[in-house]
Formats: structure tokens, sequence, C-alpha cells
């Protein structure tokens, strides 16, 4: 990430890094999570199979997506895009499917924080598997939009 | 092709009938409103409007009338693709049906769009055609906004009556998107500008923008689908050359207000409002009423307007409880309008 995407840092030091902020930034995605929508699932065919991807919503823009399995209609574990499936695929079930499964995402109580973008990485897990990410900003305050995916997904509704 | 073996002089004529300057002045409202939308500012407008209210009933009416300022100033897909989750959000907290308000919200947002002609295409289109002023363009069509945003709030409070709940906190101070002040300069800066300029000078003001906001963001200037701009170079090319055939078949030329206002509306119900108003453009000097026409035809069938698609498609909401919401409120607002038309 470049310098013009860094997120603000008010009266912060670029090397304050803390437990609270850590806790604050955790409280953060807790909040954002109750509010999130599965979107129109972006999918494409590749040679190692199916890749879903279920689009994460909040306030008109996409946090990040998870992966699905059109085979077992679960989700996957993040690292895991593809899936071997042969047939044809269903919006309005994997909609529904999705709808229910976001009622069990959970926010994991532990941040990881990246330099280079300033903001802290939220884990989000579904059951067994982590499947999402959240970027909080550095003072742990304010959700950072994926707008690359906001874009994919605004293409798409077309 | 068919249009090129009826008509072999339009391709002479390319230039005039797709009038570069409307796609120029499309494509930067487009990275303008994903500009703005980007920079989370007007999330926090929103937020600012809906949050400290305790009654579901009046935080939805507060909703709408934010979503109406917004669709003002961004191109009415943009406003959809921002407002609708909020809007899914606030049905959440306020256990209002997300159907009644989702739908409620669509409409809202062609409302505000219809106002200025920064809202939707088909004003962009009037405005450029007509050589119109900003706030020649804003003031004529303010009485028929005012008209449709009142009918709008009665009709929401009629719809969502029994709904109606107080709520015990203030669960909308959500956590707000990253805030890019910057961004939110640029793009505000760039829309005054073309306000001022207008359409004549578009190019020069899309290089700018282009290049300013690609340094600041790029994923912006990526996010904008060149297919809509192909889709918009053809529908300006098909539909102006449909309307020169028109005028050498049957010599219909220099329609009444009254008509036009009632061939926007059809037209618009047929093959959507943009290609309406570029036949209807051609055919009548009278572009008050072509402008109202097309615009509440936004509100009535799905196909008046494409860019609802995105609303029902966000939201899942099928076609059929979008008109069963949606058509009363059209029919009604048809009905008062054509009062005040015929009789003035």
């Amino acid at each position: 990430m470049s310098d013009r995407e860094k997120p603000p840092i008010e009266n912060l030091n670029d090397y304050d890094i803390s437990q609270e902020l850590a806790s604050r930034a955790i409280e953060t995605a807790g909040k954002v999570i109750e509010f999130i929508e599965p979107a129109p699932p972006l999918y494409h065919r590749t040679p190692d199979g199916i890749h879903i991807d279920i689009p994460i919503l909040y306030q008109g823009f996409v946090l990040d997506i998870i992966h699905y399995d059109i085979a077992k209609n679960s989700f996957l574990p993040k690292g895991k895009p593809h899936v071997k499936y042969v047939g044809s695929i269903d919006e309005k079930a994997i909609m529904d499917v999705s709808r229910k499964f976001f009622g069990e995402l959970r926010v994991l109580d532990a941040a990881e924080y990246r330099e280079p973008e300033r903001a802290w990485i939220i884990p989000i897990a579904w059951r067994s598997f982590i499947v999402a990410h959240l970027k909080i900003s550095h003072d742990g305050k304010n959700v950072i939009p994926d707008y690359r995916l906001t874009g994919e997904l605004k293409r798409k509704m077309f | 092709m068919i249009i090129i073996i009826l008509e072999p002089s339009v391709l002479a004529n390319i230039n005039n009938l797709i009038q570069w300057n409307i796609i120029y002045s499309l494509l930067l409202l487009m990275i303008i409103a994903e500009g703005m939308k980007s920079s989370g500012i007007i999330n926090l407008i929103v937020i600012r409007f809906v949050s400290g209210i305790r009654d579901n009933l009046s935080e939805a009416i507060m909703f709408l009338l934010a979503t109406s300022l917004i669709a003002t100033v961004l191109m009415n897909d943009t406003s959809l693709f921002l407002v609708i989750p909020m809007a899914l959000t606030l049905s959440k907290i306020s256990k209002i049906p997300k159907e009644k308000l989702v739908i409620l919200t669509i409409i809202a947002v062609n409302i505000g769009s219809s106002l200025t002609p920064l809202g939707n295409p088909q004003n962009l289109i009037i405005w450029h055609h007509y050589h119109l002023r900003f706030l020649e363009f804003v003031l004529s069509i303010l009485p028929f906004i005012v008209i449709s945003e009142m009918l709008l709030l009665l009709y929401a409070l009629f719809l969502l009556r029994s709904d109606r709940i107080q709520l015990e906190n203030d669960d909308m101070l959500l956590p707000n998107i990253y805030l890019d002040k910057k961004l939110g300069a640029i793009s505000t800066a760039l829309l005054a500008s073309f306000l001022i300029i207008g359409t004549k000078y578009s190019l020069i003001l899309l290089i700018i923008a282009l290049t300013s906001i690609f340094i600041l963001k790029r994923e912006i200037v990526k996010a904008i689908d060149p297919f809509l701009i192909v889709i918009f170079i053809l529908m300006l090319f098909d539909f102006n050359s449909t309307a020169l055939i028109i005028t050498k078949i049957i010599n219909l030329r220099n329609l009444g207000p009254h008509l036009t206002f009632f061939l926007a509306i059809i037209i618009s119900q047929l093959i959507s409002n943009v290609p309406a108003t570029i036949i209807l453009i051609n055919l009548t000097t009278h572009w008050r009423a072509l402008a109202i026409g097309v615009n509440l035809a936004g509100v009535g069938f799905i196909i008046g307007s494409m860019a609802n698609i995105i609303g029902l498609r966000l939201a899942d909401i099928d076609y059929k409880t979008y008109h069963i919401i949606a058509i009363p409120y059209f029919l009604s607002l048809l009905v008062i309008t054509s009062i005040i038309i015929v009789l003035t």
C-alpha cells in the first residue's frame, strides 16, 4: 500500500502500538460484523475448478470476500479459493445459504498489525475456519474497505 | 446494423449522433461520484442525519430525505450502490421490513436524482442538448421534486405505520468508513468546476479528474466499467438515429408539452428512460415536460430505470415485490403531475 492509501493517524505516532488500540480495533470489528450483508457472488471458472466469492458488504463497500464451496454449500477457509464442480450456479441458493452463515460469523479476539498499511487486521471466523479479515485503521476507530473489490462488485451489478 | 441499412447517411453523421461531450461528461460524473462515495463523507452525512432518533418511523423518514439529498449530486447508480446497503442496516436496527425500506429508498434516489443534471444520465443529456444553465434546470424541475418528495413521505408514513416502534438506544452510531478528506475535497472541487464550465469543456476536466483521482486512489478509476460507456455510446448512436428516421418517415417534430410528457412516460416504460430521452430530445423543444416525464417514469415499472435493478439485486428483492410497492406510488404521482401539466 502506498502512502496515499494509509489511514489517518490522529495524535498518534506511527509506532505507537498498544494493547488498547488493538482492543479498540477488535471492538470496532465486532460492531461492524453485526451489520454486514452478503452481496451477490462473484465467480469464475479456472483450470483448478470453480471459484466463487461472497463479498462482505458494509455501508456500500466491500470489506473482504469469503470463498464459497458450491459442492458442499459451505464456506471455505481463506487460502482455499477453488473447488472441483461441474454444474449450474444458483445465485439465489448461494445467497440464502450465505445469509444464514453470515449470522454465524464471529470476530476472533486478537489482531495482527500491518506496518505498511498502518492498519489492524482482525480475523473473522466461521465455525473452525478463518474465512475473512477486516481491516481497521491504526487508531482502531474506522473500517477500511477494499476499494478494488467494491469496484468489481459494482461492475457485476450491471 | 438495421439502422445503417435503413439510413446509410447516419454513418457520415456519426460524431453528431454520439455527442462525445455527453460521453465525456458522463464518464466524468461517474468518476466524481465514485470519488465522493469512496471518500466516506457521504456515509458520515447519512449516519449523522439519522442518528439520535429514537422512533423508527421518524428515522426512516430522515433516511429517505438524506437519500434524496445525496442523489442530487451523485449519479443514480452510485447513489443506489451506496444507500441500499445502508437501508439494509437501518432495516435491521429499526425492525422495518427490508422490502418496504429498500423500495422506498430506490424511489427516494430516483426523486433526488431528478433535480439536477448531475443526478442521472437523462438529465445530463437534456441539460447538454438544450444548452440550459444549471440553476435554470434546477428551478424548473424543483416544483415537481417537492410534490414527489412530499408524496413519498406521505406514502412512507402510510406504508410503515404498522411497523412503528420506539428504539431503545441510538444504535445507528456505527463504526465509520475510513474518511479520506483529500479525496473528498478533490471530488467536490471537480464537481464544482463541472457545474461552472458545463459540458463544453468536459474532456479537459475529465483528463484532470482521471489524473488526479488515479494518483490519489487508482481503484476508483479502475472501478469504472468500460462496457457501460460503450453501452451509452451505442445508445446515443442508435436512438438518435432512430429519431432521425422517425422524423423522415412521419415528419414528427415539435411535439407539444402535453404530448411530450405522456410520450416520455409511455416510451420510458417500454424501452427505459435514457433511450426515451435520446429519441424525444430530437422531437420536442419542451425540455421541462420531457425531463419530468422521463424522471417520473423511473419510479414506474422496473424497465423505466435500469439503475433500479442494482438496488433490487443488492437487497435480493424480486421484481414482483418491487412493483407491488412502487406502482401505487407511481400511479398517484402520475395522476397529480398529469393534472398539473395539463392545467398549466
